[in-house]
């Protein structure tokens, strides 16, 4: 083909295909029916499996600022409630599509399953771009998203959570018009509530202490402790610092870090209570100018591909990828972060005879605290923060426990097993609750 | 919270535009027409532009598992892609000679094939295409013993053609 021919044809696909993006429910869709199909459930079982329960499409007239009334889209999906009340985030982003809500839905659905809480699986999310938006406005959407899904969510019934976009202020929000609107106090009808208002001590930390306590006990798989390993952490946020932290308090040397501003390496083992106390110094809370005796800064992505025995890649999506992957020197990769490793890499990572634990049950510890922090709201009483962690070691210890098992009876990969163990435990809830009417 | 999409929510990279832009354009300029033409015979139904469109599909099918380690082995194609007797719903049937047949093979391929499938949907305009690829994954024992789809590889009377090899 000649270079024109090459860009004729694109302009051609271009133009037939428009914006049409990859749809995610399809992808949520293969892997329902891939997982099925290996544990022999029939067609009809995997159909009521993959649709939500219940679709909600909401529209949020607000006041702007300048006087106009801009009216948003909003929805609220609920996938299974098989296994308890449907749980899982809302998120405020320009990308939000229904397909993409009903997707991840389905998915918090096999994330609750997969660590064994009581809780279903839902999710919400509002088109908008809430960086263009002021205080006030975000204030107003979120009070009005709220009312337009009052009919469906509640602590017993659905219980939203933050997500992208969105965080502890706009769940106080979300709680407060609940309570106004009910009449009642309605603290468990939203979890990731800052703690004077219903939130729970230990959940900002319970996703990166989840991951270190995944690493545990995947290295003790494979007879190797976390004191003297060496580890690389892609990502110093809320999950990469504290798991960083925590590893290093356990002995482990993390030999690399990195986030948007560039990459630390110390063969030796970075200091990591001085790089947290630079990054609570800097302005942006970022790695970039710290230096300490024997500290290089390397080239962003460098940090994945770093000669240690475990990788935590707890930054973006899509890091580990088929150009990469065959220069992962780590035996052990925990995801933090929602897939950062393309279907692509993990093929490749498999050939390699690496071991990943999936984002599935590695980031788990936030959703296991959620659960917690209903739990709290419901009883209206409030644990200490070593309860909160003792109590999320001992789940997510047993949950890995289960992955781990079914993967080694099943002879497939971690994340297949987690699949096909969350399908097995929803299809066992359907099946003993049987069909209405 | 955490943002992005989860793992099991992930399309393969592959972007349905490049990969199908590419096949357009292949096959266009085999079929001597430029890519607009060449579509419009597509969504006419027309059976050479449907054989050729299918056989540069399978084409970059073999050059997408090829950069995926050294998983892959060979591709193999045959059925009606061959034979000309493709129709707008028509898959493409392939056979993908792996090392080793695991989950994680599986799961890639079935949600490359949904991706496509999707975009050749719109593209062409055919609504009742199921799926774009029929992949049978074999791997060295089903050819070593000439299971299934193995035996296929090896066949004197229904030989299909090799696409590429590693």
């Amino acid at each position: 083909m000649t270079p024109e021919q090459v860009r004729q044809a694109q302009a051609t696909v271009d133009r037939a295909l428009g914006r049409t993006e990859v749809n995610p429910y399809e992808m949520f869709c293969a892997q329902v029916d891939l997982a099925g199909e290996k544990l022999g459930y029939p067609a009809d079982t995997l159909e009521m499996v993959k649709r939500p329960e219940r679709v909600l499409e909401v529209s949020v007239p607000v006041r702007m600022d300048d006087g106009r009334i801009e009216v948003f889209t909003g929805y609220r999906v609920q996938h299974s409630s098989a296994r308890g009340p449907y749980k899982g985030g809302i998120r405020y982003s320009l990308g939000v599509t229904l397909d993409e809500v009903k997707a991840l839905a389905g998915w918090m659905t096999w994330k609750c399953a997969v660590v064994d809480i009581p809780l279903g699986g839902g999710k919400g999310g509002v088109v908008c771009d809430p960086t263009k938006l002021s205080e006030g406005e975000l204030e107003r959407l979120t009070r009005r998203y709220t009312a337009m899904i009052l009919p469906l969510i509640g602590p017993h019934h659905d219980i939203p959570a933050p997500d992208v976009n969105t965080n502890s202020r706009i769940m106080n929000w979300v709680m407060d018009t609940a309570t106004a609107l009910r009449g009642e106090p309605m603290y468990g009808i939203v979890t990731g509530k800052d703690l004077p208002v219903g939130g729970a001590r230990g959940r900002r930390e319970a996703t990166g202490r989840g991951v270190v306590i995944v690493i545990e006990e995947l290295l003790s798989r494979l007879g190797k402790k976390i004191a003297g390993a060496t580890v690389a952490v892609q990502g110093f946020g809320n999950v990469g610092s504290v798991a960083a932290q925590l590893l290093h308090q356990k002995g482990a040397r993390v030999v690399g870090v990195s986030d948007v501003s560039g990459t630390l390496y110390s063969p030796a083992g970075l200091d990591i209570p001085g790089l947290l106390a630079h990054v609570a110094r800097s302005p942006r809370r970022l790695i970039a100018g710290y230096t300490a005796p024997g500290v290089e800064a390397l080239p962003g992505p460098d940090v994945l591909t770093l000669d240690v025995d475990v990788l935590v890649p707890a930054a973006l999506e899509g890091q580990i990828t088929a150009e990469n992957a065959g220069r992962i020197e780590a035996q052990v990769i925990v995801e933090g972060a929602n897939g950062p490793t393309t279907p692509e890499a993990d093929l490749i990572l498999e050939e390699r005879g690496r071991m990943v634990a999936p984002d599935i049950l590695a980031n788990a510890g936030g959703v296991i605290v959620s659960y917690f922090e209903w739990v709290q709201n419901l009883q209206n009483f409030y644990w200490g923060e070593e309860e909160t962690n003792e109590r999320l070691a001992a789940i997510l210890r047993r949950a890995f426990q289960g992955v781990w098992d079914h993967a080694q009876k099943h002879d497939v990969s971690l994340r297949t097993s987690a699949f096909m163990l969350g399908l097995e435990r929803i299809v066992e809830a359907i099946r003993l609750r049987g069909i209405f009417p | 919270m955490i943002g992005g999409s989860p793992s099991l929510l992930l399309a393969p990279t592959v972007r349905a535009a490049g990969l199908l832009a590419r096949a357009l354009g292949a096959a266009a300029a085999r079929e001597g027409r430029d890519a607009p033409g060449f579509l419009a015979d597509l969504r006419a139904g027309d059976p050479g532009a449907q054989s050729a469109f299918r056989y540069a599909l399978a084409r970059e099918f073999c050059g997408y598992v090829s950069g995926l380690g050294s998983t892959f082995r060979a591709v193999y194609i045959y059925g009606s892609t061959m034979d000309g007797r493709t129709r707008p719903s028509s898959d493409v049937d392939i056979i993908a000679w792996v090392e080793r047949k695991t989950d994680t093979v599986e799961s890639l391929l079935e949600r490359l094939n949904r991706v496509l499938t999707q975009g050749c949907r719109t593209l062409t305009g055919c609504g009742s295409l199921q799926r774009v690829f029929d992949i049978h994954l074999v791997d060295d024992e089903d050819v070593r013993g000439r299971r299934g789809y193995g035996s296929v590889i090896a066949s004197v009377w229904t030989a299909p053609v090799c696409l590429w090899r590693r």
